[in-house]
Formats: structure tokens, C-alpha cells, sequence
């Protein structure tokens, strides 16, 4: 059903592991070159 | 104590969950328990130093993979079930001030991949019929927690809401053959008044029937009924779409809007739902200002939603909020 191209940010690095009290808590990272991230606008910024 | 409890009047299940009554409310930000937990700072819920993006189950769920026992006995007329199910928490930051509209486009990409795969992933479950992520955002709404999140409930049922979309859907495409959201977007974008933002893969409209104010829906333009059945390009459309409308939002009375957004996506009870179409819908509460629409006698009691509004005119003011804004998110795809 995906369509054409796979999406690079699907190649996420997933770590599962479980609280003290044994909830699941996943954790989703990305290699930099996927990443390419610009520091995160402040809040009374309007640039995207 | 949860469970599910039949409504045999409104033929719907309402959840009990009293323990939630515990949950902690609006803690200060040196006890946020979304923060990651520094070194030498309190514990909380994420137990790394730094984090992108972090998924965990509620502390307060109000349905549960291994759900207690019912507290009380139901009868046939009015059954009871364990609350099974799922209801998570999705951290979209480390930082703890903001909101997902100060998230640059790539890191809303990456949430929308981790969307698409909790979906798929809850939506696996033998007992899960129903997967829906929303956001909870602005102490109007009831936000107990002011970290960016939003949450994830995977119900054991169709809710009411999606299960009236699901049942239009089906006569709709039984009488005319069409997509019902494929039909009504395309009567939006022929007539323009309600589009306040379009990208080549997605339009935000403020609906023809809008139920609240400044209520906005996001409607992909191919059919499809989940967000991993995205494409990578249309998945880039919805980053822009949702940073547009989010910009839009913050700037339309000059403070951060409250919200509820909702991701309503194919039910995965094993039914085809060939007919539903993948969709967002935002509802703030604000209808000025300084005044919120409540849901009151008609709403509450009558579920007869009134709208002070003129959806056209409500639509023609989120275009015309940071237009240069909209522009420029566009021209990032």
C-alpha cells in the first residue's frame, strides 16, 4: 500500500525497554544525515 | 478500578477509570515528568539524559493490555468488559517548553513516523479494533501536563464518533460508489471559500459543517486510511500542512492556541473499511479571544452541536493570519 519511495525516516533505530514498575517505554532515534535538524524555532518565531 | 460499561441507551461503551483521578496535575517544570531525567535531578517517567522521540505506556491508563477484573458484575441488558486495550504517551521533544507548533519540519516527520508505526504496530493486536493518536494541547482543554505530548488510545471497540464516520462511509459508497472524504474534499477545494492552506498532497478546510469555530480538517488528497500507507511525498505535505495550520493557529489571537487534535484513521478490527479516508481534525475551543465555546444543554445534552460562526468568514480569517508564514512552509516541501 506504501506508495513509491521508501520514507528515510522510517529508518529509525528503536529501543525497547521497561520502567521500574514494568511499563514498555520506546525510544526512536535517528542517524544525523536522516536528522538534518536546524535548532528548534523558538516559540514567537515564525520561520519554518 | 477500570472497565468498559454498556450504554444500552446511547448503544456505546464508557470507560471507568477512577484511578486517573490520582494522575499528577500541572507539577512545576523542575518535577515535569516528560522531561528526560538529568543527572542529579528527580527521576522521571523517560529515564535517559536526552531523548528524540519517546513512546511509553500511560501511568494512568484507562485501558490496559492486562486489564484488572470488572469491579462490578454487569447483566445482559447493561454487560460490563475489562478495559483491555492500550493508552500510551508520545513525547515529541526533550524540551519542555513550546508546543508542536516550534517543531522545525524534520521533526515532524520523524513524529509522523513514529505515528505511522504505533499504529501499525497497536493496530496488529488481536484485541485492538481502533487506533487513535490525538493531542490535548492548552489548559482549556484540560492538559494536566504542559510538556509537548499527545497520546494514544487503542480501543477494543470502534469509537462512537469514528464508528458514525465508518457507518456514513459505507452508505455513502454504497450509493454512489465514491469516497465519502474524496467527494467532500473535492466540493471544498471546487468551491475554495472554506481551503485556508493547500499543499499538492494535502488541503486544511475549515468544514462546511464545522461544529467549533476555528475547527480545521486535514485531508489527504489520495485515498488512503492510514498514516503508514503515506508515501514518502505525502507525508512531507502533511509536515507542511500541519506546521501551516499550527502557525496560523498561534497567530490568529496572538497567543498559543488550545486544541484537541485528532488523527482519525482506518479502524483495524479486521473489516476492509475500504471507504475511510485518512483525516485530521483540529478543534479549538477559542471562538474569540477571550471567550471558549462550552459544550453545553444543545451539545452535552442533545448532542446537537450550535456553531456561532460562519465557517466561511472563520476560514477566510486563518488565511489571512501570517499568509507569508504559509508560503514559506510551503515552498519547504
Amino acid at each position: 500500500m506504501r506508495g513509491d519511495v521508501r520514507d528515510p525516516y522510517d529508518d529509525f533505530d528503536l529501543t525497547v525497554s521497561q520502567l521500574g514498575d514494568g511499563r514498555y517505554i520506546r525510544y526512536y532515534d535517528w542517524p544525523p544525515s536522516v536528522k538534518e535538524e536546524t535548532p528548534e524555532a523558538e516559540p514567537e518565531t515564525d520561520d519554518v | 478500578m477500570s472497565e468498559l460499561r454498556w450504554n444500552p441507551l446511547l448503544g456505546e461503551w464508557i470507560i471507568t477509570a477512577t484511578h486517573r483521578q490520582d494522575r499528577t496535575f500541572l507539577p512545576p517544570k523542575d518535577y515535569c515528568p516528560l522531561c528526560p531525567t538529568r543527572p542529579g535531578g528527580p527521576a522521571t517517567e523517560i529515564d535517559r539524559a536526552d531523548f528524540d522521540v519517546v513512546v511509553f505506556e500511560n501511568r494512568f491508563p484507562s485501558l490496559q493490555p492486562r486489564p484488572p477484573p470488572p469491579a462490578v458484575k454487569g447483566s445482559e441488558l447493561m454487560p460490563v468488559r475489562p478495559s483491555i486495550g492500550a493508552c500510551e504517551v508520545v513525547v515529541y521533544t526533550p524540551r519542555h517548553e513550546g508546543s508542536l507548533r516550534d517543531a522545525p519540519l524534520s521533526r515532524l516527520r520523524r513524529l509522523i513516523a513514529v505515528w505511522a508505526e504505533r499504529t501499525r504496530q497497536l493496530g496488529d493486536r488481536p484485541e485492538v479494533a481502533c487506533v487513535f493518536i490525538f493531542e490535548n494541547k492548552g489548559e482549556a482543554i484540560g492538559v494536566t501536563l504542559v510538556h509537548p505530548h499527545g497520546q494514544i488510545y487503542a480501543y477494543p471497540r470502534i469509537p462512537p464518533v469514528l464508528a458514525r464516520e465508518v457507518a456514513s462511509a459505507e452508505v455513502h459508497r454504497s450509493t454512489t460508489g465514491g469516497c465519502l472524504w474524496c467527494d467532500v474534499l473535492r466540493e471544498e477545494r471546487a468551491d475554495g471559500r472554506r481551503v485556508i492552506f493547500e499543499t499538492d498532497t494535502w488541503t486544511a478546510t475549515v468544514p462546511f459543517f464545522a461544529r467549533w469555530p476555528y475547527e480545521v480538517h486535514l485531508v489527504p488528497h489520495r485515498h488512503v486510511g492510514s498514516l503508514f500507507e503515506l508515501t514518502a511525498r505525502e507525508r512531507d505535505g502533511l509536515a507542511v500542512t500541519l506546521k501551516a495550520l499550527l502557525i496560523k493557529y498561534d497567530g490568529l489571537f496572538g497567543f498559543s492556541l488550545p486544541y484537541i487534535m485528532a488523527i482519525h484513521q482506518r479502524p483495524s478490527d479486521g473489516d476492509a473499511h475500504d471507504g475511510y479516508h485518512l483525516h485530521f481534525e483540529f478543534y479549538p475551543p477559542n471562538r474569540t479571544e477571550s471567550k471558549l465555546k462550552y459544550l453545553a444543554g444543545s451539545e452535552a445534552g442533545a448532542g446537537a452541536f450550535i456553531n456561532d460562526t460562519l465557517p466561511e468568514e472563520t476560514a477566510a480569517r486563518l488565511r489571512e493570519v501570517n499568509p507569508r508564514t504559509a508560503e514559506a512552509a510551503r515552498s519547504e516541501q
